[in-house]
């Protein structure tokens, strides 16, 4: 068992886990923080996208033993975000399982590139985020008008 | 909230051994090791459940062979990852890591395709048709095998409630009365001992419309163990006993006189079924032949359809159901004729298609053709379009080398029959209760059915909830399936609405209740025509979908942009099997597509310029007079694509393609329509 402290969301977190158990197995699991979605076993979906220490993840493709003293912010760290309001006006969730990680994904882009985003680069960089239900046209025109807030 | 993140007391975590051989008889099964290992309540094997009941299955078409339902394989394993055992862990690693050490002993035996159904629709003149004909064009399409992939995949959780025996459920499904329904025979119990919720639901597209083994076991165990039980499907088990759709091979021909008139029609489906028959697990062979021959005038025909079980996974109704197959046939049919007789594809398709003065039209194969103007979905197209300016463009770039495409898909898309329930609720305070037996899996259906209910009773969007997906909450239903849930649920929405508001003008006290089971007077036919604009990289075989554009009439539009979601959706799984979606097996039965590393689904960027248009023509078939559209972008695209694609290859004399049309698949039609010319 590996003892670990990090920061989740701004709360101070002390958990043990076993070596093999994932970041996603941590905050859905141990911390209930039900938000981050596990769509896939392989890291492609992008359901379970989170940001460790200020970066875009897949939190199932991190060890959480590899998290001591990281800082982790999950979809629940977000309230009433204008890219949240977003993504409900222009339809850019249907079912609404890939949400969370488009949102943490959508707020590293805009993070890095700015008011510099463009749709076609929105839809590059969301290759690692699948959708089976909106055929992604809402969630691109949800994060380039966010991005063109910043 | 979805199923796997239902909180639960102490719950127990389900691990299935699968079988890793698709047809075998088991010979020895070991389970002692696992019930040893640590966390283990239980190993259960097929001997525990052999007395369970069957899933029952709907009938559409006669059934020579059902194959037997077996929640766990009882001698004999019918399928790759059919489950041979289940281990029951105090943790989900537990259970998985105990699953590893049962031993699983299957030989493997020889097996053979048999027939589970078969129909025919023929109204014997199509030989003399034939005969008649100045051509006779024939196609053969072989749709890949798809996987579904809802991004939430399978799960269920069952509360156990000692103090009254009874259970809690939670799935993840399209069809939560059904699951209660199926349940309670299967397991033999009285279903007011089941509750059943489908909470927020990760998308279904089909998937989800029937219970699976795995299902039944979890609820079976939580009743026998007297503890709350849960299983979540991972991707990998997704991929190996989800059921998956498509893999029909079509065959067809198509005769027709030297004017373009259609003649007749022979048409031959085969479908592919699994190991076991989901509930709906005919649906998709009689769909893909009872859609026949689409929208258009044939006077002779000959339509076969057969369902044939394998020993690859089970197969089920996924988004589209046999409308992709029927559609995608004829069109590919109509573009063959359209090339041996010289008429331009669309004129050719607005010679033959039913007008709209001899609709409703009844077809041989037992449909009511509703109501629209099919030749004005192709005219609105053309129009959109500018065709004539498209024709130039492209006879241009021709004249440059460049292998560029149209295509047109005109589609069909009948939607469910049958009924739906409603409980609307106008309280003292003027707030209003929408209780539905539908359900909605991100379809937007609660705002649709508040929309419809605050128009019917004059009040404001905000006094208005929904209720649905409950079975303790609402009144027994159907559930979302064939695109019915706005036509049949909505209408029963809008009936009970106008009963209140009689009842009122009656000056009956509130709060008032009314109970609608509302049955609909036949299927709605939506229908539209979707047109592609392809270019092909002759060096490379990468094709590029330059633009799509959508007409449809899906009847009566209650809120505009779901419906452009559902169009928009459905476009986008159309297009990944029409470019890249295919599941693969090996030889020996071994599936070689587990993952999203090795099936490729469109992402983001894959998603081309989508233009849509629509008007309505009310269907006379539902109160409402709504049209489905849930499917529609899934019919509509894998045949205008399919189409463009051979289209832009036609100066090579390429006549064929097979879906999924990938780089190295188009790159080996041209290399060979090369070889063959020099």
């Amino acid at each position: 068992m590996n003892k670990i402290s990090l920061t989740v969301n701004g709360n101070k977190v002390e958990a043990s886990v076993e070596t093999r158990v994932l970041l996603s197995q941590l905050l859905r699991e141990e911390l209930g923080l039900t938000g981050t979605h596990v769509g896939c076993d392989t890291s492609q979906c992008g359901a379970c996208t989170v940001h460790l220490d200020g970066e875009a993840v897949k939190s199932c493709s991190v060890l959480a033993a590899a998290c001591d003293g990281a800082k982790v912010e999950t979809i629940e760290s977000l309230s009433d975000h204008p890219l949240q309001e977003a993504m409900v006006r222009h339809q850019g969730l249907q079912c609404g399982f890939c949400t969370p990680g488009v949102v943490m994904s959508g707020l590293d882009m805009i993070r890095r590139h700015g008011s510099s985003l463009t749709r076609e680069r929105i839809a590059e960089e969301l290759e690692g985020n699948i959708c089976r239900c909106t055929g992604y046209r809402g969630m691109v025109d949800a994060i380039y008008e966010v991005s063109q807030d910043v | 909230m979805f199923t796997d993140d239902v909180k639960l007391t102490n719950p127990l975590h389900v691990a299935f051994v699968r079988s890793q051989i698709a047809s075998g008889e088991i010979v020895e099964l070991e389970t002692e090791d696992a019930l040893e290992a640590e966390g283990v309540a239980a190993v259960h094997t097929g001997a525990d459940v052999a007395d369970l009941g069957s899933l029952s299955v709907n009938p559409v078409l006669p059934i020579k062979h059902l194959p037997p339902f077996s929640v766990l394989a009882q001698a004999t394993v019918r399928g790759l990852g059919q489950p041979v055992a289940a281990v029951l862990g105090e943790t989900a690693l537990q259970a998985a890591d105990a699953a590893e050490l049962v031993y699983a002993e299957i030989e493997p035996t020889e097996s053979s395709p048999i027939l589970v159904a078969e129909k025919n629709w023929s109204n014997a003149q199509y030989e003399e048709a034939a005969a008649k004909a100045d051509h006779v064009v024939s196609c053969t399409i072989q749709h890949p095998r798809l996987a579904p992939s809802p991004m939430e995949p399978r799960s269920i959780a069952a509360a156990y409630d000692a103090e009254t025996d009874c259970v809690t459920v939670w799935h993840s499904t399209q069809t939560p009365h059904r699951t209660r329904s199926e349940l309670a025979a299967i397991l033999g119990i009285e279903a007011k001992r089941i509750r059943v919720i489908a909470p927020h639901v990760g998308g279904a597209f089909g998937m989800k419309a029937s219970l699976y083994p795995e299902d039944v076991f979890v609820v079976w165990a939580a009743l026998k163990h007297k503890r709350d039980v849960k299983w979540t499907a991972t991707r990998s088990e997704e991929f190996l006993s989800a059921t998956h759709g498509r893999g029909i091979k079509s065959e067809g021909e198509l005769a027709l006189s030297s004017d373009g008139t259609f003649l007749g029609l022979k048409a031959m489906v085969e479908g592919p079924v699994g190991a076991w028959l989901p509930n709906s697990g005919l649906i998709t062979a009689w769909n893909a032949a009872r859609v026949l021959p689409s929208g258009y005038a044939v006077p002779a025909q000959d339509i076969t359809t057969q369902a044939v079980m394998n020993n690859l996974g089970p197969t089920g109704i996924y988004r589209g159901a046999g409308r992709p197959e029927a559609n995608c046939l004829m069109e590919r049919l109509i573009d063959k004729a359209a090339a041996v007789s010289g008429i331009d594809p669309v004129e050719l398709r607005r010679k033959n298609l039913i007008p709209a003065t001899a609709l409703p039209h009844n077809t041989l194969t037992g449909n009511t053709l509703d109501s629209g103007d099919y030749a004005k979905a192709l005219d609105v197209l053309c129009e959109a379009v500018d065709y004539p300016a498209l024709l130039a463009e492209q006879t241009r770039c021709r004249a440059e080398g460049q292998l560029v495409g149209i295509g047109i898909g005109f589609y069909l898309e009948p939607s469910g029959n049958g009924w739906e329930t409603a409980r609307v609720t106008l309280n003292e305070d003027g707030s209003v209760v929408v209780a539905s037996g539908s359900s909605s899996q991100g379809h937007g259906r609660e705002t649709a059915f508040a929309q419809i209910a605050a128009d019917a009773l004059n009040i404001d969007i905000d006094q208005i909830s929904v209720l649905l997906a409950d079975t303790a909450k609402t009144p027994e239903g159907i559930g979302a399936l064939a695109s019915r849930s706005t036509a049949i649920g909505g209408s029963a929405v809008l009936k009970a609405c106008e009963e209140i508001t009689s009842r009122l003008e009656a000056s009956e006290a509130l709060p008032i209740t009314a109970d609608v089971r509302y049955e609909n007077k036949g299927q709605a036919w939506g229908y539209g025509a979707y047109l592609a604009q392809v270019s092909i990289c002759r060096s490379t075989g990468e094709l590029s979908v330059e633009r799509i554009t959508c007409v449809d009439d899906t009847g009566t539009i209650v809120n505009p942009k779901l419906v452009e979601g559902q169009i928009l959706g459905g476009l986008a799984q159309g297009l990944g099997e029409a470019l890249m979606e295919s599941i693969v097996y090996d030889e020996d039965g071994q599936l070689l597509t587990g993952s999203f590393m090795d099936y490729a689904m469109p992402r983001a960027a894959d998603i081309p310029t989508i233009d849509i248009h629509k008007f309505e023509t009310p269907s006379p078939m539902n109160a409402l007079g709504a049209k489905g559209v849930g499917e529609a972008g899934t019919i509509g695209a894998p045949a205008a694509i399919l189409n463009a694609a051979v289209d832009a290859l036609r100066p090579l004399g390429v006549t064929d393609l097979t879906m999924p049309l990938t780089s190295q698949s188009l790159w080996r039609a041209i290399r060979s329509a090369e070889q063959g010319k020099s």
